[in-house]
């Protein structure tokens, strides 16, 4: 709630602020985590401000283990995960960020 | 290829001399130590003919590689060169290399490696170690770079520091830079999930005048062959080693052994060098396979000539 007791709804998250620079499989399963734990969050449009990281972390797995984790919690919004609008620093990231998105496809989970 | 099982002899000469007869000298005959493909797999097969026949003899004590016709060592060259150097201090041999003219790359194995090679002054086979500063912890600007990566925690923000380290020294695009920090990282995690090593080691060096990244990352753990063996198996893919490692490079092609994996690492290394007009050699177990903008090819020497236990990969990259 905020102060004139409306919702709150973001849909424009700033990276940089929810992910370390750790082992980028493990930073993209936490930013799946934050998403999934913010209940603010507007799921529609969202908007995820990627400049600042790290070029080392953007890399297939950090996406990857991204959606696999939204899949496995948050699989109702698997949908609006996949149309996220990525911000990136450079031009090539946004077109691997935007390849890499297109062909994942779920594991299943034992 | 086919020209390359030709290249196939001995690139060192041995030296044996009476006054030392626990010491073999190895006089490298090449200007290279790797830079092709072709060098890549010579490299490798003479430096374990070297520790084999070094272990083999127990009368040897010592191994001098003598260095002075060799100009030229590039990143792979290098992790090749500590990978040989650990066999035998591990089998309890001593390594020495001697290169009379200053050489910025055999500094580096020696200053960041001396605990597996040493500098020596040696002649004819009388070793005298030379004194030498401390072992470098970082890389300076310019210099060739030759780490290990232990934890994969730390590994971003490694590849981080080297980043600004090329951008500085090479006055790069910072998305070129950029680039070559995202495909350093997909072959470092690639290793970490696939080859469940604990750690890797990582060499690199800038090309200024070429505007040229050469970038090489080697591990001990599982090859690409054995961790992609039964998905291959599983879709009638079984094949050479190098038909193996090949095969692990198709998209959508994954070992499974990571619930999240999909198959793009390794494709999203081989775009982007396709792309860059670089090039990228994999050496692991028996198989190798390079990739350039214009063809891919495997080899499988004949019987287990390579067996690398473990992965390397090196990457050549444009940065402007």
């Amino acid at each position: 709630m905020n102060e004139f007791g409306g919702n709150v709804m973001s849909n424009n998250i700033r990276a940089i602020d929810r992910v370390g620079s750790g082992f980028p499989p493990d930073e993209g399963e936490r930013l799946a985590e934050t998403l999934i734990s913010d209940n603010r969050l507007n799921w529609d449009a969202l908007d995820i401000d990627l400049r600042g990281c790290p070029a080392g972390l953007l890399i297939s797995a950090f996406f990857n283990a991204f959606l696999q984790k939204i899949h496995e919690d948050a699989s109702e919004h698997f949908e609006q995960a996949k149309a996220i609008k990525w911000q990136t620093d450079f031009p090539f990231q946004e077109k691997n960020v935007a390849e890499w998105i297109a062909r994942f496809k779920p594991q299943a989970t034992a | 290829m086919s020209n390359m099982v030709g290249l196939l002899q001995s690139r060192w000469e041995i030296v044996r001399t009476p006054e030392a007869p626990d010491t073999i000298r190895y006089k490298c005959t090449t200007p290279f130590v790797t830079m092709t493909p072709a060098e890549t797999i010579l490299t490798h097969q003479n430096l374990q003919r070297v520790v084999r026949r070094a272990i083999s003899d127990e009368t040897t004590e010592k191994v001098i590689l003598d260095l002075d016709n060799c100009a030229k060592c590039d990143p792979g060259g290098l992790l090749l060169l500590r990978h040989a150097g650990e066999q035998l201090r591990t089998a309890g041999r001593l390594g020495y290399v001697t290169h009379s003219e200053p050489s910025d790359s055999f500094d580096t194995i020696i200053e960041n490696q001396r605990h597996l090679w040493e500098r020596t002054a040696a002649k004819k086979g009388n070793v005298k170690t030379t004194d030498s500063s401390p072992a470098v912890e970082s890389p300076q600007d310019g210099k060739y770079l030759l780490r290990s990566i232990e934890n994969r925690n730390e590994m971003v923000q490694e590849i981080g520091e080297w980043a600004e380290i090329v951008k500085k020294g090479a006055d790069a695009a910072p998305e070129d830079v950029a680039c070559w920090e995202m495909q350093i990282a997909e072959v470092a995690t690639n290793t970490f999930q696939h080859g469940r090593s604990e750690q890797i080691w990582v060499s690199g060096h800038f090309y200024k005048q070429s505007g040229v990244v050469q970038l090489a990352a080697i591990d001990y753990g599982a090859t690409i062959p054995a961790v992609i063996r039964d998905e291959a198996q599983r879709q009638g893919r079984l094949g050479t080693d190098s038909d193996l490692i090949a095969f692990a490079c198709e998209l959508g092609v994954t070992s499974r052994c990571v619930r999240q994996n999909q198959g793009s690492g390794l494709v999203s290394l081989i775009q982007s060098v396709g792309i860059n007009g670089g090039r990228m050699q994999i050496l692991s177990r028996n198989g190798f396979f390079h990739v350039n903008k214009t063809r891919k090819y495997r080899k499988t020497p004949p019987g287990a000539s390579l067996s690398l236990h473990g992965t390397l990969i090196i990457l050549c990259l444009k940065v402007r």
